[in-house]
Formats: C-alpha cells, sequence, structure tokens
C-alpha cells in the first residue's frame, strides 16, 4: 500500500467514533480479482488481513471477517409531512418505498424498521425518572432507521444523499456500528483460546 | 396504488369525519386526515403497501379520530355517541371487497359539497375550501393554481371555516325548493373551477390539468345522485367533458397554443366525447335549458365535427343567438360575432362586432382585437388586420399568446405584400 492510500484510508478511520478498545485493529481490505464474476454481477470476494493500528508491520490474518461495514441511517423529523399535500405524501412515499427497494434487492438492508412517535425517556439511578420524550414535534426525533451493509462510509453516505425525504427536510444522521474487538472476538473463540493456551 | 390515491382518499375521509365531528370541526377532521397519510408515508415502505390501501387508511383515520375523541374536552358531554358513530361509520373491513359503505361515503362527500359551496361564503373561498376539504389539495397546490401566495390562500380558507362554525352551516343536501337554488351555487362553483383549470393562462400546467379532472370528477358525483342530477347538472358535465377532450389538441409540442382550425383533432380524446354526449342527451329531458346546455351543444358541435371546415356554424351560431338572450356578457357576443362570421361572412361579424353593448369592456381584451383582425384578413385588409393584431400582441401577457398572434401578424404581412405585388 502506497502511502497516499494508506493516508486517506487512516483519515477515514478517524471519522468513527473511538471505540476504547486497547486491541483496537482495523481490517485490511484486499480485494480478490474474481475469476468470474458471481451471479448477479456487484459483489466481490475479498480476503481481510487484520493489523495493528499502532504497528501495522505485524499484522495477524483472519479470513472469518467479513470487509462489509455496518451503518445504521436514522431518519431524524417526523412533523414535516404536516404540510405536505396528499399528492406530494404518495409521490415521497413511492419514491421511498423505490429506493428502499433497490437496497433490499442489492442485499443491503440488514433491518430496517419505522418507530412509533413519542416514548418514555428512562434515567437516574435504577431508571427512576420516567418521563415522555423525545417529542415529536422536536427535530431530533427518529422517524425510522435502517441497518446496512456497505463497503465503506463513503457509500453509507452515498445511500444516505439518495433518501427522497432529504428533499422535505428530512436530516439522515449516517452512523457507523461498532465492530467487536478483533482479538476480543478471537479470544471469545474456544479454539482461539486452545491456541493461545 | 391507483393514480391520487391519497387525494381521492383525503376527500373521502374528510367528509365522512365532517359528518361525524360537525361542520363547525372541520379543520380538525382535516388534521385527522393529514395525519392518516402522514402514518401511511412512515410505514408503507418498510412494510409494504397494504392489500387494500384504502381501508388501511380509514382504519388509521378512525384510530386517530377516536384518540381524539377521548383527548378533546370539546367533544366530554357527546363522547360514547360519538364514539358509537366513528365505529360504524368506519367499520373495519375484515374481507378485502367489502364496499365500504360507498354510498353513504358519496353522500358524504355532496354534503361536504353543499357546505362548502354554500352562497354564505365568498365565491374564491368556495373554491379553496372545495379544492382543501373535497379534492385534497394543500394550501400550496391552490396557491400555485390560482397564482396566489399560499398565505393568501391559508388565509382564505381560515375565514372560510370560520364563517362555517358561526354561521353554523348545515352538512346536508338540501331538499324541496331550496334544492335548485343551491344546486345552482354548486355547479357554479365546479364551473368556476373546471374553467380556472381550462383557460390557457399561466400558472402550473400539471396542477391545471388536474383541475380540470377534479372538477369533472365532483360533477359526476353530483350527477349519479337521484337528487342532485338534474338536467343541468349533467349539462355542466357535458360541458366539462366535451372541452376537456380537446384539452391535448390546444398546443403543439412546442406548447404552442394552436387554433382551433389547426388543431390535430385526431389528439381529441374520443372517451371523453362520447361520455360528453352521453351526458348531453341526459341533460335534454326535461323543460329546462341553461347556459350550460347551449355550451355544450356548442362544444358538441365541434367535438364532432371532422374539420373545421365542415363545422356545423349555422347551429353554433343559433346556440349562441341563444346564449346571448341568457347571458349579455361582452365576451359571449365576441364569440357569437365569430360564428356569425363563419356563417355570414367577415363583414357581418365586423357589424356584429360593432353592435356589441358595453364593448368598452373588451378593449382591454386581447381576443377582441384578434378577432377583428382575423375578420379584417378574410375581406383582405390587411392595413387593418395588421393594425389590430398589433394591439393584440401588445395586450396579451402570455408569450405563448404572443408568439401565435406574432406568427399571425407575419402571414398577414405576408399576404399584404403578395397583395400588393400582385396589383402592381
Amino acid at each position: 500500500m502506497d502511502a497516499t492510500a494508506r493516508f486517506s484510508r487512516m483519515r477515514r478511520s478517524r471519522l468513527r467514533p473511538a471505540l476504547g478498545c486497547p486491541h483496537s485493529r482495523r481490517p485490511e481490505i484486499i480485494p480478490k480479482v474474481p475469476t468470474s464474476c458471481p451471479p448477479g454481477g456487484g459483489s466481490f470476494v475479498v480476503g481481510v488481513k487484520l493489523i495493528n493500528s499502532t504497528s501495522p508491520k505485524t499484522p495477524h490474518t483472519s479470513t472469518l471477517m467479513s470487509s462489509k461495514s455496518d451503518y445504521l441511517l436514522l431518519f431524524r423529523g417526523t412533523t414535516w409531512q404536516q404540510e405536505l399535500s396528499p399528492q406530494e405524501i404518495e409521490k415521497t412515499l413511492s419514491s421511498f418505498m423505490n429506493w428502499f427497494q433497490e437496497l433490499q434487492d442489492e442485499g443491503k438492508i440488514k433491518g430496517a424498521n419505522p418507530l412509533e412517535r413519542g416514548g418514555k425517556l428512562v434515567s437516574g439511578p435504577n431508571g427512576r425518572s420516567v418521563v415522555d420524550g423525545p417529542f415529536a414535534e422536536s427535530k431530533e426525533a427518529i422517524g425510522g432507521y435502517f441497518l446496512i451493509s456497505v463497503e465503506d462510509e463513503a457509500e453509507a453516505i452515498a445511500i444516505a444523499q439518495r433518501c427522497p425525504l432529504l428533499e422535505r427536510g428530512n436530516v439522515v444522521e449516517v452512523r457507523p456500528v461498532a465492530p467487536q474487538c478483533p482479538l476480543a472476538a478471537s479470544l471469545n473463540h474456544p479454539l482461539a483460546e486452545l491456541a493461545h493456551a | 396504488m391507483a393514480e391520487h390515491l391519497f387525494r381521492h382518499e383525503a376527500g373521502k375521509l374528510i367528509s365522512v369525519l365532517t359528518g361525524i365531528f360537525g361542520t363547525a370541526r372541520l379543520q380538525l377532521a382535516e388534521d385527522v386526515v393529514q395525519e392518516a397519510l402522514g402514518r401511511a408515508l412512515q410505514t408503507w415502505p418498510y412494510y409494504g403497501v397494504p392489500k387494500n390501501p384504502a381501508a388501511w387508511l380509514t382504519q388509521t383515520a378512525k384510530n386517530l379520530a377516536l384518540d381524539l375523541i377521548r383527548r378533546e374536552k370539546l367533544f366530554h358531554d357527546k363522547q360514547a355517541s360519538i364514539i358509537t358513530t366513528i365505529e360504524q361509520r368506519l367499520a373495519q373491513d375484515d374481507s378485502e371487497d367489502a364496499p365500504r359503505f360507498e354510498e353513504e361515503i358519496k353522500d358524504g362527500r355532496l354534503r361536504l359539497m353543499f357546505t362548502c359551496c354554500h352562497p354564505q361564503l365568498p365565491a374564491e373561498a368556495q373554491i379553496a375550501l372545495a379544492l382543501k376539504t373535497l379534492c385534497g389539495f394543500s394550501p400550496a397546490e391552490i396557491g400555485r393554481a390560482f397564482l396566489t401566495s399560499e398565505a393568501a390562500i391559508a388565509k382564505r380558507l381560515t375565514r372560510a371555516r370560520q364563517r362555517i362554525q358561526e354561521l353554523a352551516l348545515p352538512f346536508e343536501i338540501p331538499t324541496g325548493s331550496e334544492l335548485a337554488i343551491r344546486l345552482e351555487g354548486v355547479l357554479q362553483t365546479l364551473y368556476l373551477l373546471f374553467n380556472e383549470g381550462y383557460k390557457a393562462s399561466s400558472g402550473d400546467q400539471l396542477i391545471r390539468a388536474d383541475l380540470c379532472s377534479e372538477a369533472i370528477r365532483l360533477a359526476s358525483l353530483l350527477a349519479e345522485h337521484p337528487l342532485a342530477g338534474h338536467p343541468r347538472t349533467h349539462a355542466l358535465l357535458a360541458l366539462m367533458l366535451l372541452n376537456a377532450a380537446r384539452l391535448k389538441g390546444r398546443t403543439d409540442a412546442g406548447g404552442n397554443i394552436l387554433r382551433l382550425e389547426d388543431q390535430d383533432r385526431s389528439t381529441w380524446d374520443g372517451n371523453l366525447i362520447a361520455l360528453g354526449i352521453h351526458h348531453l342527451g341526459l341533460a335534454s329531458t326535461g323543460e329546462e335549458l341553461t347556459a350550460y346546455h347551449l355550451q355544450a351543444g356548442i362544444a358538441a358541435c365541434h367535438c364532432i365535427a371532422p374539420n373545421y371546415e365542415s363545422t356545423d356554424w349555422s347551429r353554433i351560431l343559433s346556440l349562441y343567438d341563444q346564449l346571448a338572450r341568457i347571458d349579455a356578457s361582452p365576451v359571449i357576443a365576441l364569440n357569437r360575432a365569430v360564428a356569425l362570421a363563419n356563417v355570414e361572412g367577415p363583414e357581418a361579424g365586423i357589424a356584429a362586432v360593432a353592435a356589441i353593448r358595453d364593448a368598452s369592456t373588451l378593449e382591454s381584451y386581447y381576443l377582441f382585437y384578434a378577432v377583428l383582425g382575423e375578420f379584417e384578413a378574410r375581406r383582405e385588409s390587411f392595413p387593418a388586420a395588421i393594425d389590430h393584431l398589433q394591439k393584440a400582441i401588445e395586450l396579451s401577457d402570455l408569450e405563448t399568446e404572443k408568439n401565435l398572434l406574432t406568427r399571425r401578424l407575419q402571414s398577414y404581412q405576408q399576404r399584404h405584400r403578395e397583395s400588393r405585388a400582385g396589383a402592381n
């Protein structure tokens, strides 16, 4: 890997929240040139090599990990449709459905649900405080979410940018799902435990 | 999903809920329906469109209405009876094809039509209200159709709802002698609604086409009703259908307006023409002959003529003669002059224009000069024709109209040059 590529990969990784895991490793993705195109086209078979973020010269290898990352798309804003006409609602609905269907057909959706308005906020010691919220009127209220499986953050953002609700003033929050610490994962594996012992 | 499903379901549900809440709570009915549509938008993308989308919307509106009734103090006294009514009128469909009280729903929409078109509301408020509550248009869309701001329409709607509340306007189809008077008001509003969509002035073209189809939809509802389906209701419906049939042919591919004689008649909608003629037949049962009958008759003459030349102009002229007796509008007199010129020649047309009473109101109307210009050109007095056309171009404020007039002006100038060359 040349220096520029590594730098850009490091920059990208910095966008992710700190995981607080001392064994934090980033997966390095090495695409294998496929000998034949898989049916349906699209997905490549990739091999993954783990490199330690502090000393990239001593890589562990693992073929168990997938190169895909999970991202959560949160659709914020639940009252914007109040201003729309029935015709506009119908139009937005059908573009949203097409968009969702496309992502599903591409196998990118791992989960997706709308959320009911309102709910409770539980806080305090022993969860003593239970109050209503967040209110639907708030701009932060979440109307629904997608859990998507994509190559990288750029792809997650590109998908979010196609959300038809953006046109109506909705905000899409793109959040990477933190992967399990790879070393911890291998330690949890019964065979790995034996190996380490 | 059927086209305009949301728009049409909104109109139905608002009528049903207004029947339950009362006309004084019209806004509440509108809000409940809006919320139900919003819920559909929030859930359908994830779970798919329900098998029976209309029933889903009805059910959701029902649940929202029940929540609201239980919460609102306004309804406290009558809570129990209102809840029973909601349970009955918005009953759950167990089977997919269960008729959703179609008759009752239709009835509700007619009642709301009579409320919206009540003579004690200003005419412009009637149209806006009908579009908002019966046709599911937003204030922004109504504003686009009428070249007014969304805020102005919203204000107009709020005032109209207040007025309905103050006057405690009923939610009913009038009976007896009152029906005839009130029906006239409803027909007039639908006529204006249609014309607003039909006239080729500026504004959002898509919305304008929708206005025409909504006016036809509401007029069809009226025409189907045993009490409201008067001959004149059929006449108005026929008039709308026979004009709407020719909508597509009015412009060429480049959006330029075409004159009747230049239109490609194969673009006219044969189904709408047939339906229009059918309703014109239903309109001619009985004694009454209204302006709608005569205008529909004129439109029918154009629709059934294979081309401009073979149009039955004498019949059109006789219809205009009768129309001018009912309605002394100078615009009708101007149209009559065109028919007359086609029967008796351009001189007769020019004389008829000169004889129009209140012609002064036409002097700022570009078509007045365009018509005179055409008459002058037909009798080959091109300098006069050119003068009139220049005036018409000055007065028209639409680019497409200006273009059409300019093309005509150029053809007059050309023919003028040719006739002078021929004379020399």
